[in-house]
């Protein structure tokens, strides 16, 4: 051990109060220390070259640099002792001054902690090694799951940047809900009509390859080489061949509630969901489809093909980009609101495509039991959100939508009557106040309360709503033709994807990200990222902003073809380990694994907490460069001096 | 000679060691008879090297983490040291050292002020249990 | 002839009734040592023993817990060439270890106050404790062969040892240990090598349906295995018993109840931890009610918290 230690003196923020000279004396003092000055200004030029000369000088094979925090200055005194020959990692920084000269007042008692702190660096850097930075080759292409909004996002974002992606999307057309949507708030742009364009885009891309009717079966492997298997199901038609002529529809016998206008009207067994749907054809539903044959002896193209199977297929790609989506929380767990089509209560989405020309009602404001007219109708906020009892959690878009729904409606309907029950409304982005603001001045009516029932009213047809208006502080009952819940949202992703790729997820299946504030994208897993309301609550233009984002950090991984990790992570002695698992248990990251009975560490997905290390049974797993018995000497050491 | 209490906190990089950094910028006070050692995350510290401060001339030992349950870099470092730390304090107890001579809180990035007030707080905790005895392994 | 000599310390009997299992391999030994004193079998007096000035082998069993078994076991240590500390008690203190976070005033206490030994109602004196130690505390032995008692396994390993010493007078080693070097996870039957090990809770043994085919630590019974050298075949364990760490700490470790507490703590709930909180964790931590006897059952005496104790006792 030839141990050198350099005390800054930091002009006088630590000479001031620390005595430098004999900080220094009692560093040489040190179990192998063999050479220690001190200089006003550690990390200017001079100060390196101090350093630099003094490992070649004194042959040093290790350097303590005694200063500020390591946050300011390690990046600096790292390449200096790598300027002189020597490995960052033979450099430990002790720092003097955050946790000494400017806390203390009393010399004396300051500069025998200075030295206590710097017998602990020395000590940690004695039982140090030489480590090389961990470097992985990865494969060059991301996976976006889901085809939605945020889907097509992240796959432009990548493919742009020529990073090649695969989509995997469960439906038989990308989109998402925003197809679903008449117009968006707060702009009220047609929502197809800026989202088919994209929904054409991606699909164009050289560099995107989509899978519809499509989910992830499982996956192995991990970042930078993530081995995904998709199972697709059959489509029934061949895309290519299908023309759009309809003609299979026409002859189709079999109904059945179509997904696309949410129950509200018919689709035929074989049928596109949308016209502008992405992929452009037909699909057939094999789960209904009675296999009569009728539709092939129409199709002018033969591009039907009822016996197609489903195939399984593996894909490899470098990192995993999460964008399931959301759904509407289930309205039979909220019984007083009697939610049911045919008895006219229906949910947001609902009334989306009620509004919506190419819905069910031609985007004539009609209800789903008997096709009369709506004149009143009734929108309840917070239906099983900010609810203890259903989602504790507010979902951020329903005050907006709502108030985009009224206001609409008041402009489709002449004479016709909105309210709004709610508790609070939610109006935080740009121009969603003037936009709430606007749909009051249209004459939207917002009572302050709670619903307490609704009913159909089978002798007048009334949906019948008994809320609570507490600004007025009396009951109110409102005779509706129609009732729209602005349900509670909730993740769509389920528990054999959250399994299969190792995220974890809140109790709404709500995917956990590393940090809340600083890294809103990131899961635990390495390489795979998260996007849109599959991350919690929020509206389009945020789920775009966090898909490009969590593209920018796929795209950190894979762009140059291979990643750098700092080498200090956890390693395992096989000869002393005994496989009991511990280790495996408590990694956050999952990034140990028991493979011939023995702990093994991924050290790409190793983030280097040292859980491991601190809860093995036998100290056959250590942190590198914080080992136990480093851990325990510097402990000894601090309390070696004085 | 008049005793001076000695004292070790282990503080996570993250959190509470941030925040004694912070505590510096901020040009806080507090009792100089702690001496930091910074680890990557509570969830590495162990028994060992808490009991080994003890044996070693330590009279009372600080961990600092992040605040439960969310804020851990590493996701749940601070719940492996909580119920290390809570055994050890079992462990003592039994053996008839004081428990309240090891201490475990949560002190975030953000909380310079409370990281001074809390190393304060017990380093006068241990003024006032006095002296451990063990000075050597 | 080799002079073979077995000496007691305080002993239960158990690791006489373990030696003597060796069974018939004592004919075997026989052909190589004289046993010089063994007071269990062989008739043969202490003042025998005393007598000679050597030994070739001297295995001790039992812990030092009187002066007069301290003084004997230096005596004839210094008189044995080659040394077995025999049974836990003699490597790592045992049960009786447990004293050792009392002074021996306190123990004399404590069995004078329970005991009431009389010969025609005149009361018997007791024997003065001294600290409790185990026999390797006061001697360096050359061989340990812990088990409480020990086992087939290292019963096996001693016996070759031994007739490989007559034969050749060398050990393999300086220090030799008898058993597996790695911990019994290593090859215990329960352990599934793979998935987690995520201990539910903290359970008495009658509180749990025991599923023998399951890792006790996943059924949230305390199991010494991880952290504890396998001496044996997993005996207890076998038996649906869980390992309770009669073999100590692996050879590079030395404080196996502190690195096994870890590592239960560690992994309980595991996967719970956010959901539990805290509270939740009290309240599975303080089922060990115990921690000392669950953790130290045989190696309190080499543990971190007694030396901490004993500083802490004998003041600066």
């Amino acid at each position: 051990m030839r141990i050198g230690v350099f005390v800054c003196h930091c002009g006088v923020n630590i000479a001031g109060v620390v005595n430098v000279k004999r900080v220094v004396e009692e560093a040489r003092k040190l179990p192998g220390v063999v050479h220690a000055e001190d200089y006003t200004y550690m990390c200017s030029e001079p100060g390196q070259e101090l350093i630099v000369r003094a490992i070649r000088e004194h042959g040093l094979d290790g350097v303590v640099v005694a200063a500020c925090t390591p946050s300011l200055h390690y990046e600096t005194f790292a390449r200096a002792v790598e300027r002189a020959g020597l490995s960052r990692y033979r450099l430990e920084m002790a720092s003097i001054r955050e946790l000494d000269s400017w806390v203390h007042l009393d010399k004396e008692l300051a500069t025998e902690k200075a030295v206590r702190i710097i017998a602990g660096a020395v000590a940690k850097l004695a039982g140090s090694r030489v480590y090389e930075p961990i470097r992985l080759e990865v494969t060059r292409r991301a996976m976006v799951i889901g085809g939605g909004i945020a889907g097509i996002t992240a796959a432009l974002t990548l493919a742009k940047m020529g990073i090649p992606v695969v989509l995997v999307e469960k439906a038989p057309t990308i989109g998402g809900k925003m197809a679903m949507l008449h117009e968006t708030f707060p702009t009220l742009d047609c929502a197809q009509c800026i989202l088919t364009p994209l929904m054409a885009e991606v699909a164009r891309h050289p560099l995107v390859k989509i899978y519809t009717l499509a989910e992830v079966e499982g996956v192995e492997g991990y970042v930078g080489n993530f081995k995904v298997k998709i199972r697709v199901k059959p489509r029934g038609v061949r895309v290519e061949d299908c023309r759009l002529c309809g003609f299979c529809e026409r002859v189709c016998p079999v109904e059945v509630p179509s997904e696309f206008n949410r129950g509200l009207s018919k689709r035929k067994a074989i049928y596109i969901p949308f016209a502008q749907a992405v992929p452009a054809a037909y699909v057939v539903d094999f789960e209904h489809c009675t296999r009569c044959g009728r539709c092939l002896k129409v199709c002018p193209t033969k591009a039907i093909n009822l016996d197609q199977r489903e195939e399984l297929v593996e894909e490899v790609v470098g990192a995993v980009i999460v964008a399931t989506g959301y759904e509407l929380y289930p309205p039979e767990k909220l019984p007083e609101y009697q939610y049911g089509a045919e008895d006219d209560v229906v949910d947001s989405l609902q009334f989306e495509r009620i509004l919506d020309v190419q819905g069910p009602t031609r985007g004539e404001i009609r209800r789903p039991s008997d096709k009369k007219p709506v004149k009143r109708v009734v929108f309840i906020q917070c239906a099983g959100s900010r609810d203890v009892s259903h989602l504790p959690y507010c979902s951020k878009i329903c005050c907006m939508y709502t108030a985009k729904h009224a206001m609409l409606f008041l402009e489709r309907v002449p004479g016709g009557e909105a309210y709004v029950f709610y508790i609070d409304v939610r109006a935080g982005g740009k121009g969603f106040e003037e936009f709430i603001k606007r749909a009051q001045e249209h004459g939207v009516v917002y009572i302050k309360g709670r619903v307490a029932r609704v009913y159909k009213d089978r002798a007048t047809g009334d949906v019948v709503v008994e809320g609570y208006d507490l600004l007025d502080n009396r009951e109110i009952v409102i005779r509706a033709d129609l009732v729209v819940l602005a349900l509670g949202m909730v993740s769509a992703l389920d528990k054999k994807l959250t399994e299969a790729l190792k995220i974890p997820t809140d109790p709404y299946m709500f995917v956990s990200e590393v940090h809340p504030k600083l890294r809103p994208v990131e899961t635990p897993a390495a390489g795979v990222l998260v996007a849109g309301t599959t991350q919690g609550p929020k509206d389009i233009p945020e789920s775009i902003a966090q898909a490009a984002s969590a593209a920018a950090k796929a795209a950190e991984l894979l762009i140059r073809g291979y990643i750098e990790r700092d080498p200090l992570v956890a390693e395992v002695d096989r000869d002393k380990c005994n496989g009991c698992r511990v280790c495996v248990t408590v990694c956050p990251y999952g990034a140990v694994e028991i493979v011939e009975g023995k702990a093994r560490v991924n050290e790409v997905v190793c983030e280097g907490c040292g859980a491991c290390a601190a809860s093995c049974p036998v100290g056959a797993i250590q942190l590198r460069n914080y080992t136990e018995s480093q851990a325990l000497e510097v402990v000894k050491a601090v309390l070696r001096v004085k | 000679m008049s005793w001076s209490p000695r004292v070790v906190a282990f503080l996570c990089k993250w959190c509470s060691g941030a925040a004694a950094e912070t505590a510096g910028v901020m040009r806080l006070r507090y009792d100089p008879s702690v001496t930091p050692v910074i680890v990557p995350c509570t969830g590495r510290v162990t028994p060992a090297m808490i009991l080994t401060a003890l044996l070693n001339g330590a009279d009372g030992v600080l961990v600092g983490g992040c605040h439960t349950p969310n804020d851990c870099h590493y996701v749940a470092g601070n719940f492996k040291a909580f119920k290390r730390v809570y055994m050890v304090k079992k462990l003592l107890q039994q053996a008839g050292i004081e428990p309240e001579r090891v201490r475990i809180e949560w002190i975030s990035a953000t909380e310079a002020p409370k990281l001074a007030r809390v190393v304060s707080e017990f380093v006068e905790e241990i003024r006032r249990l006095g002296p451990l005895g063990g000075r050597r392994a | 002839m080799l002079r073979l000599a077995v000496l007691p310390g305080a002993v239960c009997g158990g690791c006489d009734v373990a030696l003597a299992s060796l069974g018939e391999r004592l004919l075997e030994l026989l052909k190589h040592y004289e046993v010089v004193y063994w007071p269990t079998v062989v008739d043969r007096k202490l003042s025998d023993l005393l007598k000679l000035d050597s030994v070739d082998v001297l295995i001790h069993m039992g812990g030092i817990s009187v002066e007069e078994e301290a003084e004997l076991a230096r005596e004839i240590s210094s008189r044995a060439r080659v040394k077995v500390s025999f049974g836990t008690c003699s490597v790592y203190g045992d049960i009786p270890g447990l004293n050792s976070l009392y002074t021996p005033e306190e123990v004399y206490e404590a069995i004078a106050s329970q005991v009431d030994a009389r010969i025609r109602s005149e009361r018997l004196g007791l024997p003065r404790p001294i600290e409790y130690s185990a026999y390797t505390d006061i001697v360096e032995p050359e061989v340990l062969a812990p088990g409480c008692p020990p086992d087939e396994l290292v019963l096996d390993q001693l016996f070759e040892l031994l007739v490989k010493y007559a034969e050749t007078g060398r050990l393999e080693a300086r220090l030799v240990l008898l058993g597996d070097s790695e911990s019994l996870c290593n090859k215990c039957p329960r352990n599934p090598k793979t998935s987690k090990v995520v201990v539910p809770g903290i359970k008495r043994l009658y509180e749990v349906r025991l599923d023998e085919n399951k890792c006790f630590l996943e059924q949230g019974v305390l199991c010494m295995g991880p952290a504890t050298r396998a001496i044996c075949d997993h005996s207890c364990v076998r038996v649906n018993y869980p390992c309770t760490g009669c073999g100590g700490p692996v050879e590079w470790g030395s404080d196996a109840g502190l690195s096994a507490m870890s590592a239960v703590a560690s992994a309980l709930m595991a996967d719970m931890e956010k959901a539990v909180l805290e509270p939740g964790l009290v309240g599975e931590l303080d089922e060990v009610r115990d921690v000392v006897g669950s953790f130290y059952r045989y190696t309190l005496r080499k543990s971190l918290i007694y030396k901490l104790k004993k500083a802490r006792s004998s003041g600066e």
